[in-house]
């Protein structure tokens, strides 16, 4: 594996189409953040710093009411997630060095982590890939960011043109992609089931964004069971 | 201190978090001898969370979330193409919309 400008030019072209759909969400936190009282430049900060969708909206809820500890530990609990997307990247990431390893993961979120880890179970041996990809979904968080909080208002909710299912259809292509790419039969459906399942159970029973941890290290568990048996 | 500082305090101490976050999967695996079985089982959790991300987006929604992303998975599968099942999957809940209301 290495680490070139020629990987994050591919990453970055791979992920441009999308992060020009994902501004809107970047306008929409932008807009949200205003109203809760966080002044433009507080959100665009927010934005560059910790490029998180997830944790940023989470912590618009706790920013005014709750105390630093608590918005703390509820910014680490949706971002638990990324721990369990660094250690499946790891086969891939850790063959470079240690350093390069940990300035790529600046950019690690869900749409890169789709899109490389896909490529890199093809052919693709560049970590660019993943960081390239980064900073092209980095650029339009934040100018989405901008533009909300500097213009104030969204330009209507989300789901009225329906792009607030964009990444859910983009994951479901993804996880297709993965299964056209490579179908093994039982050590394909048995995870996936295991992982649907305690997603939905999860839902009911954990706190937000826990049920996502549950069902991928119930579905990895089962995957790893399984193995050549 | 003032707000402002308390402000931009808060969001460093944020984002340090999340990057925390984004490298201890990695730093943690660095530690732990890779054997086939390990990586059976994190390239299966690659999978497993966006399959239970795409589950919990339908259930969390409802028909017009499931619809769309029917779409998507049946435009994927026909033209091998994510644009393709995106734009599908955007275009069906935007038109559920529009007549569902």
């Amino acid at each position: 594996m290495l680490l070139s400008m020629n990987g994050i030019g591919r990453g970055f072209r791979s992920m441009a189409g999308l992060a020009v759909f994902l501004v809107p969400f970047g306008i929409a936190f932008g807009a949200a953040a205003v109203e809760s009282g966080i002044p433009a430049a507080q959100a665009i900060a927010m934005s560059v710093l910790v490029f998180s969708a997830a944790a940023q909206f989470a912590a618009l809820q706790l920013w005014s009411d709750g105390t630093l500890v608590s918005l703390l530990l509820v910014v680490l609990a949706v971002s638990t997630r990324l721990i369990l997307l660094g250690a499946s990247l790891s086969p891939w990431l850790n063959q470079i060095s240690r350093a390069k390893r940990l300035a790529s993961l600046v950019v690690l979120t869900d749409p890169n982590f789709a899109d490389s880890s896909s490529a890199f179970e093809r052919d693709e041996r560049d970590i660019g890939r993943l960081v390239g990809g980064g900073v092209a979904l980095w650029l339009s968080w934040v100018s989405g960011t901008a533009i909300g909080a500097l213009a104030g208002e969204s330009f209507g909710a989300l789901d009225r043109f329906g792009i607030d299912v964009l990444m859910a259809s983009y994951f479901a292509a993804m996880i297709l992609a993965r299964w056209l790419q490579r179908w093994q039969g039982r050590a394909t459906v048995l995870p996936a089931l295991t992982a649907a399942v305690v997603a939905l159970i999860g839902l009911q029973l954990l706190p937000a964004g826990w049920n996502i941890v549950a069902a991928a290290l119930a579905g990895g568990a089962v995957g790893g069971l399984i193995h050549g048996r | 201190m003032d707000a402002s500082a308390f402000g931009y305090g808060a969001i460093v101490l944020m984002a340090l978090v999340v990057y925390a976050t984004r490298i201890a999967g990695s730093e943690l695996m660095s530690h732990i001898a890779m054997t086939p079985r390990i990586e059976a089982m994190l390239k299966t959790m690659a999978s497993s969370v966006l399959v239970a991300i795409v589950v919990s987006e339908c259930a969390r929604g409802g028909l017009r979330e499931g619809l769309a992303v029917a779409a998507a998975a049946l435009v994927m599968l026909v033209s091998r193409s994510a644009y393709g099942a995106m734009a599908a999957g955007v275009a069906t809940a935007a038109a559920y919309t529009a007549l569902m209301g």
